[in-house]
């Protein structure tokens, strides 16, 4: 090449960094080395980085190679790395001045016996010193073969150059970076498109191509991606997706191994390690930084890597680096992600590498926790379409049997028991425990389980017998005695550290336990048990499963106890019966069509649907718990607190709400309430069982709908009677008119007007009937007031007021 | 294939209409709400029903300010045997009369009286039983069998 080498002019430069800006990886820095080393007549270029961004980086006082370009193939044979000490480069970077070597054969500081020096043969050299944006120290070596050495003018001009290579590095490592986050981005964005949750085979795909976007940014011979699956391997982090395309020698990890990616599940940080080959040269530093880690050198995969990238037995090889970063949420551990061996400049992963693979964790960790959560989702989804469903059975079961003379609770029990196991994972040991008015104690009146079988006779027969003593001055001495005292159910996770936990009952290995009551509104017959012997915790709808199972045999409790009662008037319990089925049914049907995408319904629809058949079924559990009990004791049990205008119009705008999706959206029937002609309770508060309160709005808005036309709106309005010592809730509809004398019957259970019975599909006419009752255990009244307009019927919850205190 | 749905309760007769839709595409699907409403398709002009799916317990017709007052025989049994009045009135019409009906009731077997079963059958009506469900498997086997007469 002739004529005097120039430095790079405007338009010079700006090939320079278009060239930078064109690379999408990091090795594109070698692209910007080639058109410096052009540009100033150089045969080749390296650019080396004092590898001392951080503590532990190994090999102080070395240089390692961050890019290179030689017009020339094959590449010289070379080392990646180059000492301070004794070389033109490390005298370069300590002076902070350019400097030449005229004549690479002559000159002293040239060691013509190294690897590069013999295979390259370079006549002439410059070194640069730079400093990169991070603070690192290197410098650019330009190498003529044959030509004449460098002039100062050269390496003024040269070092102009030189001087912007750290910062159009930087440029590239931007741009490396924000291309790896979209794609990561893309490729999770369309894995989150597909129905959830994914198919684990499907998620394997998505992480294998995480894998290879990682790789192809870092360049390297391995990403893997190793994930907690806490459904199927709860504590085993497995890959599910690598770039190593040998067979892996280990696809499963723990955290409490001790190796390098078990370090990082551990603890939670990521790891950096210069060369995996040279771990015994940093040693200390490394365990001072990641205490316990391995320090093993990966011998056959060392071996292995160099084969790979082509580098024969005697070739001196690169670092063979290693950056791994968890899958963080919180303080929780979802998995890792580790990328090893470079496969061409620059060869170690420094800390930046370290971050940006943090960012793909952190994006990672993000994706995965949506996928545990859809699979959480979808678990207890399953779980409560097979409770709905069972409690169905159940209740058509218990139907059955309690129309046997003599019925046994015992097999109601038993039901119960296995419909818990059946739907709760991890459900093992069941039992239900009845109190003993006489004694008062619990005692086993129900199991279920294979363990309740694997002693010995005896052992079996003393574990049934035994009894729980229901202490009244320290109700928390057990977690029954707790659970039967508070009425509240009880998840005890780790029943070995449990204070209220019974060790002397306990079954071998039992890990967990939940207590929930058996009860009917206000009173605890006893507890239901489910203990559980698994690792894996019970699902999050377990304690909710347990509770409403509870409720439901406290339900069928009640029954059993009013058999009588309900026998003299059967058709009332059978409408209950049938009228639960229904709507558990259609629930069940909505969900299941919802969950398997059987049926292409509209999410909201069915959405509305299905939380309206559910509000009717516990419409229904209620009405038949009230028919219960007010058949069984002739009056409702209240327990009353003062409640002011803010949460009375609050749960009046909610009753009107539930209600509004009960109703069959082709029937436009609407509810409002009229907050202004609530005026006067602002200064009054209303002495209310919130409970009971609701349960007679909803049935009076329930009833109105049900007889209104099509087309009109109930309206809920209220206002102070004449004496000023009563508050009325009146909700009135247009639709079938009650005559005078229907509206004196309309309290009288089972009573139905003659348009009620053949208009309505559903009903049991034991709605008013019920909320007389509640208004009378308030004091109140109700009052139905057919008016003098046509259609226009007025009911009205009559409830004593007070002053606001 | 014309297919009447019969069933008052709106969430479960759009339930029933998706299974169908989904499994006999191209079928005609006829929903009707009440007793009354069913009574006047039957002895009207629409097209022959190739299966009717009838639920028992119906209302006789939803509230209106010019309601059409129940015949006596409803008054006197009321609305859970609505469905059987249905099948009848079905066998009563000649056009309709060897329809396939398939009653799709919450009711359990034996609920239903054998004195309506065996009247039925002896107007030519043998109306297939089917406990309402979840799954709507049973429903689309059944519609094929009594389709393609059994």
């Amino acid at each position: 090449m002739s004529g005097a080498p120039q430095a790079l002019q405007a338009g010079d430069r700006h090939l320079l960094a278009r060239t930078a800006l064109e690379q999408e990886a990091l090795s594109g820095l070698c692209k910007v080395l080639q058109v410096i080393a052009q540009t100033h007549n150089a045969d080749g270029c390296i650019l080396w980085e004092a590898a001392s961004g951080g503590k532990v980086e190994a090999r102080r006082g070395f240089f390692f190679t961050l890019a290179q370009w030689f017009s020339e193939e094959p590449l010289p044979r070379m080392r990646f790395d180059l000492p301070f000490e004794g070389t033109v480069t490390g005298e370069a970077v300590a002076a902070g001045v350019p400097i030449f070597v005229k004549d690479c054969a002559t000159d002293p500081r040239i060691d013509t016996n190294r690897a590069f020096y013999m295979s390259y043969r370079p006549s002439a050299m410059c070194s640069i010193p730079v400093k990169f944006v991070d603070g690192a120290v290197g410098a650019l070596n330009l190498y003529r073969k044959g030509r004449r050495p460098f002039t100062d003018l050269e390496i003024t001009d040269a070092q102009h150059d030189a001087h912007l290579v750290p910062e159009l590095y930087a440029a590239i490592r931007n741009r490396v970076s924000f291309r790896l986050m979209s794609w990561i981005g893309g490729i999770l964005d369309s894995a989150e498109l597909e129905p959830p949750p994914l198919p684990l085979a499907k998620v394997r795909e998505f992480m294998q191509k995480v894998c290879d976007a990682v790789s192809d940014t870092f360049q390297c011979l391995e990403t893997s991606v190793f994930l907690e699956d806490p459904f199927e391997a709860p504590g085993q982090y497995v890959m599910f997706g690598t770039t190593w395309q040998d067979p892996v020698n280990r696809s499963v990890y723990t955290r409490d191994d001790q190796t390098r990616t078990g370090w990082v599940l551990k603890h939670g940080k990521g790891i950096k390690l210069f060369d995996l080959a040279n771990l015994n040269l940093g040693r200390d530093s490394i365990l001072q930084e990641y205490p316990g880690v391995s320090c093993e050198t990966p011998n056959d995969f060392i071996r292995r890597s160099g084969e790979l990238l082509k580098f024969g037995p005697e070739d001196p090889l690169p670092p063979f680096s290693f950056v791994a970063a968890p899958l963080l949420i919180g303080n929780k551990v979802l998995g890792a992600i580790r990328c090893c061996a470079a496969n061409r400049p620059p060869y170690y992963f420094a800390s930046r590498e370290l971050q940006l693979l943090s960012m793909v964790a952190s994006r990672l960790a993000q994706f995965w926790s949506t996928w545990i959560r859809q699979r959480e989702i979808q678990e207890e989804n399953n779980s409560w379409l097979a409770l709905i469903d069972s409690v169905g059975e159940m209740n058509s079961f218990v139907h059955h049997e309690f129309s046997l003379k003599p019925s046994s609770e015992i097999l109601v029990w038993e039901k119960g028991l296995e419909i818990v196991k059946a739907a709760v994972k991890g459900a093992e040991i069941l039992d239900v425990r009845v109190r003993d008015a006489q004694t008062n104690e619990l005692y086993y009146a129900a199991t279920y389980g294979d363990a309740w079988r694997q002693g010995t006779p005896d052992e079996n027969r003393m574990r049934l017998e035994r009894r729980f003593r229901l202490s009244s001055s320290d109700p928390a001495t057990s977690i029954g005695s707790l659970v039967y005292h508070t009425g509240k159910p009880c998840l005890v996770e780790d029943v070995f550290n449990d204070p209220h936990y019974d060790r002397s009952a306990a079954f071998p290995g039992v890990k967990r336990i939940i207590v929930a009551p058996i009860r009917s509104e206000t009173e605890v017959f006893g507890v239901l048990d489910v203990q559980s012997t698994s690792p894996r915790p019970f699902p999050r709808h377990a304690l909710a499963a347990a509770d409403l199972l509870g409720k439901q045999l406290g339900l069928y409790h009640y029954l059993s106890l009013t058999l009588a009662e309900l026998q003299k008037v059967p058709q009332v319990y059978e409408d209950l019966g049938h009228q639960l089925k229904t709507p558990v049914r259609q629930a069940y049907a909505r969900i299941q069509s919802l969950v398997e995408t059987r049926l292409s319904l509209p999410m909201q629809e069915s959405a509305n649907a299905i939380q309206a058949l559910l509000l009717k079924s516990v419409r229904v559990v209620n009405n038949t718990r009230f028919f219960a009990e007010l058949a069984h004791t002739g009056k409702i049990k209240s327990q009353q607190f003062p409640v002011d205008y803010t949460r009375i119009m609050s749960i009046l705008e909610r009753a009107c709400s539930d209600n509004q999706l009960m109703v069959p959206p082709d029937r436009k029937i609407k509810f409002r309430v009229e907050r202004g002609s609530f005026a006067d309770l602002r200064a009054l508060e209303l002495r209310l069982d919130e409970d009971l309160f609701v349960r007679a709005i909803d049935c009076v808005l329930d009833n109105a709908a049900k007889y209104s036309f099509q087309d009109t709106v109930v309206h809920v309005t209220g206002g102070l009677g004449k004496d000023r010592d009563r508050f009325y809730i009146a909700v009135q509809n247009t639709g079938l008119r009650l005559s005078v004398e229907e509206a004196k019957l309309a309290r009288t259970r089972r009573w139905r007007s003659d348009e009620a019975q053949v208009t309505t599909g559903e009903g049991s006419g034991i709605g008013l009937w019920i909320v007389d009752h509640i208004l009378q255990a308030h004091r109140g009244e109700l009052e139905i007031l057919p008016t003098s307009r046509f259609g226009i019927t007025d009911v009205r919850l009559v409830f004593p007021c007070f002053r606001k205190k | 294939m014309n297919i009447w749905i019969v069933e008052d309760d709106y969430y479960q007769a759009a339930w029933i209409e998706e299974v169908v839709s989904k499994h006999f595409p191209g079928a005609a699907i006829k929903i009707v709400r009440t007793e009354l409403e069913f009574w006047k398709v039957v002895d009207g002009d629409a097209d022959r029903p190739d299966v009717v799916i009838l639920d028992v317990i119906l209302p006789w017709t939803a509230p209106s300010r010019n309601m059409e007052p129940p015949p006596d025989e409803v008054k006197a049994n009321g609305r859970s045997r609505a469905g059987i009045r249905c099948a009848r009135k079905l066998a009563e019409n000649p056009r309709t009369r060897h329809v396939p009906v398939i009653l799709y009731t919450v009711l359990d077997r034996q609920d239903l009286e054998i004195s309506d079963m065996m009247d039925l059958a002896d107007r030519g009506i043998a109306p297939v039983y089917l406990s309402k469900q979840s799954d709507p498997a049973p429903l689309v086997k059944m519609i094929q069998r009594v389709q393609s007469g059994y």
